[in-house]
């Protein structure tokens, strides 16, 4: 039998990966490499701070996130603490958290996990039940509160994030199919209450990333959410996925594209203030922040912020 | 060629001098929302594989 192995560009070991837009096939050791490097040049851009909080779900990607930190910790100024976020999601959360828990603790890495059922009282199961609203908008309001309340807690100013340039690509369009432009142009200045939110996979793909969870050996198959099969997030996905294949490169341009409007419009990218929740005082965009629109009547979290204070 | 799918049915493929993601095109597939494996390691989507492979077919899933 031939041996049809294709090699590595920089080693001939056997290639575990190919890269479509520059034509090249990387060896486990070399992609991991590249990972890693693609992370460092990222985070030598940012001002790191003394904690480094990373939003750890148990996924593949904030797996795989916390796996490169782990390998370059030595290298950066901050310690690192993983913050996960139990939604609450029956069949599918049980097995993410258990990952999140046995990696953390593989990687020795401090662990904090906080659930929707203690700080809003219900678990999103429990919260989309009857509701109108789309379950992924729901979720993400409250995960990103529920998120900020460990921030606090810990009193991090910078949290890292898995999201890949995939999901940046992912965004991107969906904010140009729905039209929303002001997604696009405008932002929330800084504030005391909110952590600097950083993407060190921004120029790392969806494969990438797997790759990289796979070869670390933290790769497990877990069941995808449930809420997510029927989101415009899935359709624009497939549609991306259709364009990087005849056109290599396309999801990286789609990716970059928002950032480098916004880098060019400079001074004219318009930065509003937040105003303050008259219901829970957290700072929003309205009178009235989204969760509290979430929550309604449901008073435990604003009783719960007021114990905290 | 024996193609293991995610749902961990197999089907058997004739390869015909096609690559690993020609195959899965032809079978519906999206090569880049899956890992494609051949004796337990990953190999690249391009790959030819002989007419006696078992290639298994692993999905990404998304998000997390």
């Amino acid at each position: 039998m031939a041996d049809k192995k294709i090699h590595c560009e920089k080693c001939e070991r056997p290639a575990v990966y190919l890269d479509r837009e520059r034509e090249i096939h990387l060896c486990s050791d070399h992609l991991k490499e590249s990972v890693e490097n693609e992370v460092r040049r990222y985070l030598k851009t940012k001002r790191l701070p003394k904690t480094l909080g990373v939003a750890f779900s148990g996924g593949k990607d904030s797996t795989a996130l916390l796996k490169v930190l782990s390998e370059i910790r030595s290298e950066l100024p901050s310690s690192i603490i993983a913050l996960t976020v139990d939604e609450g999601i029956e069949g599918y959360r049980q097995d993410t958290i258990r990952a999140a828990t046995e990696t953390c603790l593989t990687l020795r890495i401090p662990h904090e996990i906080i659930r929707f059922q203690d700080l809003y009282g219900h678990s999103l199961d429990h919260l989309v039940s009857g509701s109108e609203r789309n379950a992924c908008t729901i979720c993400g309001i409250l995960r990103r509160r529920a998120l900020e309340v460990l921030v606090q807690k810990h009193k991090i100013t910078m949290i890292a994030t898995g999201h890949n340039q995939d999901d940046h690509a992912q965004t991107t369009v969906m904010n140009a199919i729905s039209g929303d432009v002001r997604k696009i142009f405008t932002g929330y200045g800084p504030s005391s209450w909110y952590a600097q939110r950083i993407k060190p996979f921004a120029r790392v793909s969806e494969k990438e990333v797997t790759l990289y969870a796979l070869i670390s050996g933290l790769f497990r198959d877990l069941p995808e959410c449930p809420y997510a099969v029927s989101s415009l997030r899935g359709e624009v996905r497939t549609l991306l996925y259709q364009y990087e294949q005849t056109h290599p490169g396309a999801m990286r341009n789609a990716a970059r594209c928002e950032e480098e409007i916004r880098e060019r419009l400079g001074e004219i990218y318009q930065q509003e203030a937040y105003k303050t929740c008259s219901i829970c005082g957290w700072p929003g965009s309205g009178t009235i922040c989204q969760v509290c629109m979430v929550l309604g009547k449901d008073v435990r979290f604003q009783n719960f912020m007021k114990d905290e204070k | 060629m024996k193609l293991k799918l995610p749902d961990k049915s197999v089907i058997e493929v004739s390869v015909d001098g096609r690559s690993v993601e020609a195959i899965l095109s032809s079978q519906g597939i999206d090569p880049l929302t899956t890992l494609i494996s051949r004796e337990d390691e990953i190999i690249p989507e391009d790959t030819i594989p002989d007419e006696d492979d078992i290639i298994k077919v692993i999905r990404i899933s998304h998000g997390g």
